[in-house]
Parts: C-alpha cells; sequence; structure tokens
C-alpha cells in the first residue's frame, strides 16, 4: 500500500516561471501531497524552451523541476483570463507568485489586491528584496540575491574575483523558508479560516545564512572576503592535496584535532599552547603551520587511502565528488535520490527524490512533468 | 496577530548549527523552543570570537530559547528528559547517527512513550545507507554532493560555497518537514521519524545542472556564468562589481538596448555569450558601480552589486526588513543578531529574547512544565543531575 500524505485536499496554484523559488516551492508542496497545477502563458514556461531537451517539447531542466505538477495554459493579462484566474483562486488553498513573472505577464496581479480578493488563500510571493523596504520592486534573481546578499563576496579564491555557489542557493533556500511559512499558515488557517500574504525574499534568506561571519565582523569589524575552502572559527580546515587528487578535512573541534594528532604520531603538540584550541589555529600566523602538518602527512597517500586512515581516525574528511560521480554515488543512491521517469513521448529523464524522508509520510514522486495546457480541464 | 506555531513545544536536543538553527526558525515561526544542554554547555559555546566567554554565534543560533541544563547521562536526568518528550510535539536533535539510540533516546525509544512526537534527525547523510555512519562538516557534504564541483573556475579546484550551504539548507529542509508533519499529526494524533540528510539536500541542490549529465565531461564549473542563459556575469566597475542577470526575454531587451546591440531571442542569448561578455565588461570599466546599477534598472535588466557583510550589516534594507535586530542581553549588553525571514500578514515573525545562559531556564521549565517544587529542584541540582544558572 502507497504511503499516506502529510497535507490532503490542498489545491495549489503556481505562477512562477524558469528555475525560480515559486517554482521550487511548488515541486517541493507537491512531494508532500498537495495537488500542484502551474500556470503557463499560452507559448508556455520560459524553462520549456532553455537548455538540453528542447527539441523534445520541454528542456531537461523544466521537466527536472516541475515532475508532479499539472500545467494549464492562460493568458491572465487577458480580461477573461483574469476571470478565469479569479475563478481558479476562489478553489485554491494556496497561490505562489514569483515577482519576474507577475511582472513580465501582468501588471495587474497585485498580491495584495489578491489578498483582498480572496482572503482564505495562503499566498507566499517570492521575489528578490521583498514587498517592503527600499529595495523593494527592484529586478533580480538568484544572481543578484546572492551578490547583495554576501554569498558572492564570500565565494572564491583570496585575491581572485568572487564567485557565485554554482547551484541556485538563493532559490532553493527561499523555497524551503517560504514552504516552511506556507505550512505554517496552513496550519494556523484551519483555527482562524483566515489565510496569510506571506512576503517570502531571496536576500532575507541569504543573509539568514551570514551567520558564520557575523561575529568576526561584529567583533572585530572585519568584513569577510573570498574564503578558499576555510572555515574561519575553524582550523585545519580546506581541500588538501593527494598523490592523485583532493581531499577535505574540517575539524570542527579540539578533540578532532588531537585525534589527527594522534593519527600523524605527534600527540605532544596537543598541548602546545600555539594549537591547542581554533581561536589560535584559526589566527593568519598559526593556520598556515597547521595546514603544513596536514599537506605533509597526505604527501604520500592517495586520496583513497588519505579517506580510510582519516575516517579511522575519527578526523572528518570526505571526497570531492562531480555531478558524474554523486549519480554513482551508492549513499545518494540507496537514499533514492535519483529518479528516472518517462516524459510525455516516452522518454526518460532524471530528477531528484524527494529530500523529506519521513517515516509515516515520505515526500513522493508520482507523476512526470506536464505537457503545455495537458490538465486545462481544471480552468473549465 | 498570532505566529502561526503558537502553542507546539518544541525540544532541542543538538549542537553547533544545524539543529539550533532548525529549532531557531521554528521559534520564529512562534513555536516554544526549550533548548536542553549537558551541564558544561553545548559545543558551540566554545567557538572563536567570543563575548563574555560565550561564543558569538551561540547567540545568533539560539536567540528566543529557553535553555535547561540536564546531566541527561545519568539515570535520573534521562528521567527528567523523559519527561519533557512527554510533553513535547517536537524533537529535534544533530547527534551523529548512533548516539540517541546508544543513550535510549531512538524514535522507537521515544515514540513509546510519547506517539504523538514528532522526531527530526539531521545528520550529514542521514540514519540509513551506506554512509550512514560517517562524521561530516559542512565543506565535506559540499564536496561529496557535487556542489563544489559547480563552484568557482576551472583554474582552481573544486571551491566550497562560502557561506555555510550544507549546514543552513539542512536546517531549513527540517522545518519545513516538522511544518508538514504537524498537518499529518493532527489529522492523526500521529507523530513520526523524519530522517534529514544534508548530503541529500545539497545533491537536490545541484539539480538544474542535471539537464547537462550528458555534455562531455558532464556539468562543469564555469565561474559567474549560467550554463543555459546569457549574459550572466560579474564584472568589474570604475569602483568595485556589478553582475547582470538575464532570465527573460525582456530582460535580455533591456540589455540589448542598454548596450546598443541587435535585438537576441533569449534562447540564443547563451550562443552570444562572448559578445554580452565584452560589451558589457567595457561599458562597465567606465561607470560607477552605483551609475551602472541605475543604467540597468532604468533598462529593465536585473543588476546587484557585491555587498560584503560590512556593507549588508549597515544597508537600510536589511534593517527595515529587520534581518538584522539589535536586542539588549541581560549581561552582555546590545547584540546585534538575525531576524526572522518568515515574512507574513498574520505574524512578522517572533524574535523575543536572546539566547539562554547555561541552565538559565531550567528552574521555570521543570516548574512550569513538569511541576516540579522548589524542594526537587534544589535536590537535583545539589546532585548534580540538573545545572540552576542562579
Amino acid at each position: 500500500m502507497a504511503s499516506p500524505f502529510c497535507i490532503e485536499d490542498t489545491l495549489v496554484l503556481e505562477i512562477a516561471d524558469g528555475w525560480s523559488a515559486g517554482a521550487a516551492a511548488g515541486r517541493l508542496l507537491s512531494e508532500l501531497g498537495a495537488r500542484v497545477v502551474k500556470l503557463e502563458p499560452p507559448e508556455g514556461d520560459r524553462l520549456r524552451h532553455i537548455g538540453p531537451g528542447t527539441d523534445g517539447g520541454s528542456s531537461t531542466s523544466f521537466r527536472t523541476l516541475n515532475t508532479n505538477k499539472e500545467s494549464i495554459a492562460l493568458d491572465i493579462a487577458a480580461n477573461t483570463g483574469h476571470q478565469t484566474l479569479d475563478a481558479l483562486l476562489a478553489k485554491c488553498d494556496i497561490l505562489l507568485t514569483d515577482q519576474t513573472t507577475i511582472t513580465d505577464r501582468a501588471a495587474g496581479l497585485d498580491p495584495n489586491a489578491l489578498a483582498d480578493r480572496h482572503p482564505h488563500l495562503v499566498q507566499c510571493h517570492f521575489s528578490p528584496f521583498g514587498l517592503t523596504g527600499p529595495l523593494a520592486g527592484r529586478a533580480g534573481g538568484d544572481f543578484v540575491a546572492q551578490a547583495m546578499g554576501g554569498i558572492i563576496a564570500t565565494t572564491g579564491h583570496p585575491g581572485e574575483l568572487p564567485h557565485k555557489a554554482g547551484p541556485p542557493l538563493a532559490v532553493h533556500n527561499a523555497a524551503l523558508v517560504g514552504g516552511a511559512s506556507i505550512l505554517a499558515a496552513l496550519y494556523q488557517r484551519a483555527d482562524t479560516s483566515n489565510g496569510a500574504l506571506i512576503d517570502m525574499s531571496l536576500y532575507d534568506g541569504m543573509v539568514s545564512l551570514l551567520y558564520t561571519f557575523m561575529p568576526g565582523y561584529f567583533i572585530s569589524g572585519k568584513a569577510p572576503g573570498p574564503q578558499g575552502n576555510q572555515h574561519p572559527m575553524a582550523a585545519p580546515w580546506d581541500n588538501y592535496p593527494t598523490k592523485d587528487g583532493w581531499v577535505i578535512i574540517c575539524m570542527a573541534d579540539d578533540r578532532q584535532w588531537r585525534n589527527f594528532l594522534d593519527l600523524i604520531g605527534k600527540s605532544e603538540l596537543a598541548d602546545d599552547p600555539r594549537y591547542m584550541t581554533n581561536d589560535e589555529r584559526v589566527t593568519d600566523e598559526i593556520r598556515p603551520e597547521v595546514n603544513q602538518l596536514v599537506i605533509d602527512f597526505l604527501a604520500d597517500k592517495t586520496t583513497e587511502e588519505a579517506l580510510k586512515v582519516l575516517t579511522e581516525g575519527q578526523v572528518p574528511a570526505g571526497p570531492i565528488y562531480d555531478l558524474l560521480e554523486l549519480m554513482e554515488d551508492k549513499q545518494f543512491q540507496s537514499r533514492e535520490m535519483v529518479q528516472t521517469l518517462l516524459d510525455e513521448n516516452g522518454t526518460p529523464y532524471l530528477t531528484p527524490g524527494s529530500i523529506f524522508k519521513m517515516s509515516e509520510t515520505p515526500g513522493q514522486i508520482y507523476r512526470r512533468a506536464p505537457g503545455l495546457d495537458e490538465h486545462s480541464e481544471i480552468a473549465s | 496577530m498570532t505566529a502561526p506555531l503558537k502553542g507546539i513545544r518544541v525540544l532541542e536536543l543538538g549542537a553547533y548549527t544545524t539543529g539550533p538553527l532548525s529549532a531557531r526558525y521554528l521559534s520564529n515561526l512562534g513555536a516554544e523552543v526549550v533548548k536542553v544542554e549537558p551541564l558544561k554547555g553545548e559545543s558551540i559555546r566554545g567557538f572563536a570570537y567570543k563575548i563574555d566567554g560565550v561564543s558569538y554565534i551561540f547567540h545568533v543560533h539560539n536567540l528566543n530559547k529557553r535553555g535547561v541544563a540536564i546531566d541527561t547521562m545519568s539515570d535520573r536526568g534521562k528521567d527528567v528528559l523523559l519527561e519533557l518528550v512527554r510533553t513535547s510535539d517536537v524533537l529535534i536533535e544533530n547527534f551523529a547517527f548512533g548516539r540517541m539510540k546508544s543513550w535510549g533516546l531512538s524514535y522507537d525509544d521515544l515514540s513509546a512513550i510519547n506517539p504523538g512526537l514528532i522526531y527530526c534527525s539531521l545528520s550529514g547523510f542521514g540514519h540509513d545507507g551506506p554512509y550512514r555512519d560517517m562524521r561530516a562538516f559542512d565543506t565535506v557534504i559540499q564536496g561529496m554532493a557535487g556542489v563544489m564541483s559547480l563552484t568557482g573556475t576551472k583554474d582552481y579546484p573544486p571551491t566550497k560555497i562560502g557561506v555555510s550551504s550544507a549546514d543552513n539548507v539542512g536546517a531549513a529542509t527540517g522545518t519545513m518537514a516538522i511544518t508538514a508533519a504537524l498537518h499529518h499529526k493532527r489529522r492523526t494524533g500521529r507523530g513520526q521519524h523524519i530522517n534529514i540528510s544534508m548530503h541529500d539536500v545539497q545533491g537536490w541542490m545541484s539539480s538544474e545542472a542535471w539537464a547537462y549529465l550528458d555534455a562531455p565531461g558532464g556539468p562543469q564549473r564555469d565561474g559567474n556564468h549560467h550554463s543555459s542563459l546569457a549574459p550572466q556575469n560579474l564584472y568589474e566597475t570604475a569602483d568595485g562589481m556589478i553582475v547582470i542577470e538575464v532570465e527573460t526575454q525582456t530582460h535580455l531587451d533591456g540589455v540589448t538596448a542598454l548596450l546598443g546591440l541587435p535585438a537576441c531571442a533569449l534562447e540564443a542569448g547563451k550562443s552570444r555569450e562572448a559578445e554580452f561578455d565584452d560589451a558589457f565588461s567595457a561599458w562597465a570599466q567606465g561607470i560607477a558601480t552605483e551609475d551602472a546599477i541605475t543604467d540597468c534598472d532604468r533598462h529593465g535588466v536585473p543588476a546587484g552589486k557585491i555587498q560584503s557583510m560590512a556593507e549588508i550589516a549597515e544597508a537600510s534594507h536589511t534593517w527595515s526588513r529587520e534581518m538584522l535586530v539589535e536586542l539588549e542581553h541581560p549581561t552582555s549588553g546590545p547584540l546585534k543578531l538575525l531576524g526572522s525571514p518568515f515574512k507574513s500578514s498574520q505574524s512578522p515573525g517572533v524574535v523575543a529574547r536572546t539566547a539562554p545562559a547555561i541552565g538559565q531556564h531550567t528552574r521555570e521549565v521543570l516548574a512550569e512544565l513538569l511541576g516540579y517544587d522548589e524542594a526537587t529542584l534544589d535536590g537535583l541540582a545539589k546532585d548534580g543531575v540538573i545545572g540552576i544558572q542562579e
């Protein structure tokens, strides 16, 4: 028997194109049991037309992100479109909107006006900077939010131009924070019958991640630059060369440092006041010294040998995988994080499994991504 | 306005970041969080950058919570903890796999005494599968989930995201899963075990790039470029750096108008990436960052500057959104802390009190929730079972 879902009888309308937070949140809610209807413009979501796979009708990225959803096509800028939309919203529990999509498609679709007309709705409006504050209304997506939100300034290598997080960190983070906010509001609605307008800003989500740098900044006044692969409050912590590649080593506390010293046969250094705690080891003077101990230890080892001895010695370490290796990774596979579905042409494509592993109501993948307007009956 | 999770009681047993952060998010949504610490306090109190002997980051992660100190390794301490479990809706823990079980505190142990308990485990690789016993920290997870392979340039080894992406996004995943499980609990009266893996979550974040798995060598890191959209890049201005982000045809029309280039279909943008990069680089180097952003705004082109921690801490937008807040700590004075990202017409997000000292609320919580009288509390404290900050 199939597992039950966390949320039942919940209808979601998603007006969010591209690889956006709104579309990612729609996917997450669908895994938990919501019926998610994606409202697309007559020509289809812009993501359908970008990147590999477009010759099959929709890009692979579109299918990956929009698995589990249904699709209707509607020109919401047209008068009749507005009426159809209002009729749909009267039936919906949740509305997901994304600023870029709304500005592009229908300037009249104002979250506050929608809240007035549909007070039962839990709506979540995703935008780069939120509905309030000096930057409200400014354009942007994942990249701009990463730039303004302090992620890019700290990613990359010292002395070089900084880099974004490769994956769309701002989008995925906002989808989860917004998703929690939506489910909390829906929980409250059962008691109050009142919906809510949730104002989810990608910038707010990024600022929430800056806790790593707040202590150094607010105590020493030093704004951090690109971090390389080090940690501002713990050392040794970096990628280190082996005979045939790299390993990541993260010694978060003094116990792990002592484990490492035991491993390299220098237990006596554990009592050396210059190295004793993270407070000393992270300083500009000492950090290179402790890093050198790691480099020397690894010089005659392959990555595989290094990982074996470090793991046995209780020193946190791991390899660096590319995505081809991730797809083959036995843990990722064991957790059913790679799923293969057939698209409407019968061609297989990949999509991630649900990150919600739950004993009673696990997140589920149950429906291939929709063709454009494949579920038009919903709007009629 | 009432916060949405008012009345939900959360017990936090954890250390460092993922568990405490997930619990703090729930507190921002209105849940009542009781943080259980060992008598010497949890490990992150000892991290670098301290105020009065306590790490600043502890204050950031643990605002809103009440703190209870219990020696849960002792039989009597464990009994106190189990009584707290009986009164809680949610338990969050982020110990290494197997630790909770070794203490008799596994999901099976605790659901036996509280079948309605939502028990959320946050760990590096999850509580099943071949790597469940591996110790893992943020950068290890980023490395093994392919995130680093997508970050940075080919001139350098794979690069981590500067912030602790695995910790933070893992915490948010736990929070969303818990809010979902509350719906199921209300319907059925039953709790469940939530088994979040930071590695799953980082791997999920890489899924935009899965479309390129069939490309030669698989998906590659390419600095600030986007895999299928252009122009998206970072450019040096006369006095700093900006990013340009084209996502829609409207944005791209703005770019071609701004740069005086022939119009381009969004799908064709990537094939003209070098041309756009050259034109933007030339344009940007002769203009100040603020003016560049104004120009982009006028043309409907998304743009932003590379804000540092310092600029964000000074930005009026940050304070206007209450993403940084200043709270008065009873002994350490005013502290700048993180606000709530959960902004709703029903509730602006709860930011109520500074993080607890070790055992600050032991007396209050055990009296209020378990009905312990003064003599019992004093006895437990005297025997070293609980810690009370007087």
